[in-house]
């Protein structure tokens, strides 16, 4: 359930936050990247993608997977230098996952950080439109 | 406008579908993502949402991706690219991701 106000500017453009909880090589994560893409194609603002459960494999910094699946593990990377945007994992389900330990504080591929569910909740309060995949 | 439902469970996930078909009403939309799209060649699920009035659409890549072709009988079913699906959610108010 995201159900929430919305805050329409007069322009037209919304703000939105997404929540990935697919690991990189399920379908729901390709589906969170293309609407990705598509929500600044169309000028709207991708405030911060915040990846959770499964979705914290996605910063796991030197995966090798075969060739049709490389594209998948680095363009989050490329994504978040082009266009601004906040990659944020959670950082108990990263630690639990063993893809970031607090005492490592640089296993995190390019792009990425860790914080809290808090700023999930800020997010969601902040922007106009919040979606899960997976 | 209402709520856009987003479905992304095969038509053999009998709860997520029943649950989902629940929760609409005659304003809101579903979008068929993923391997909810194997949906569109089985025509009787489709039937209910129908009945209630609600507005369908499919993502077309994840459609081409699965071999569901959007040339056959649709049975009112819209096709939206990703940019499209991201029109979706401005016009309705709230999304909620089966």
């Amino acid at each position: 359930m995201n159900e929430q106000e919305t805050n329409i500017e007069s322009d037209g453009f919304l703000k939105y936050t997404l929540q990935v909880n697919a690991s990189p090589c399920q379908g729901e994560a390709d589906l969170a990247f293309g609407f990705a893409s598509a929500v600044v194609a169309r000028g709207h603002e991708l405030s911060r993608v915040f990846f959770y459960r499964d979705g914290v494999y996605h910063a796991l910094k030197g995966a090798q997977p075969a060739d049709p699946q490389t594209a998948k593990i680095g363009r989050w990377s490329g994504f978040a230098q082009s266009h601004g945007v906040d990659l944020v994992v959670c950082s108990a389900a990263a630690q639990r996952r063993g893809v970031w330990t607090p005492e490592e504080d640089n296993g995190l591929a390019r792009g990425f950080r860790v914080a809290g569910l808090a700023l999930l909740v800020e997010s969601i309060m902040t922007t106009d439109r919040y979606l899960i995949f997976g | 406008m209402g709520v856009l439902h987003v479905l992304g469970q095969p038509p053999s996930s009998r709860e997520a579908w029943r649950h989902c078909r629940q929760r609409m009403v005659a304003r809101d939309a579903l979008l068929l993502v993923a391997d909810a799209v194997y949906a569109i060649d089985q025509g009787a699920l489709l039937e209910p949402f129908q009945v209630k009035g609600v507005s369908l659409y499919a993502l077309l890549p994840d459609m081409l991706a699965r071999g569901v072709r959007p040339d056959e009988p649709s049975r009112r079913v819209g096709w939206v690219d990703f940019e499209e699906f991201v029109d979706l959610t401005v016009k309705y108010q709230r999304v909620l991701m089966w």
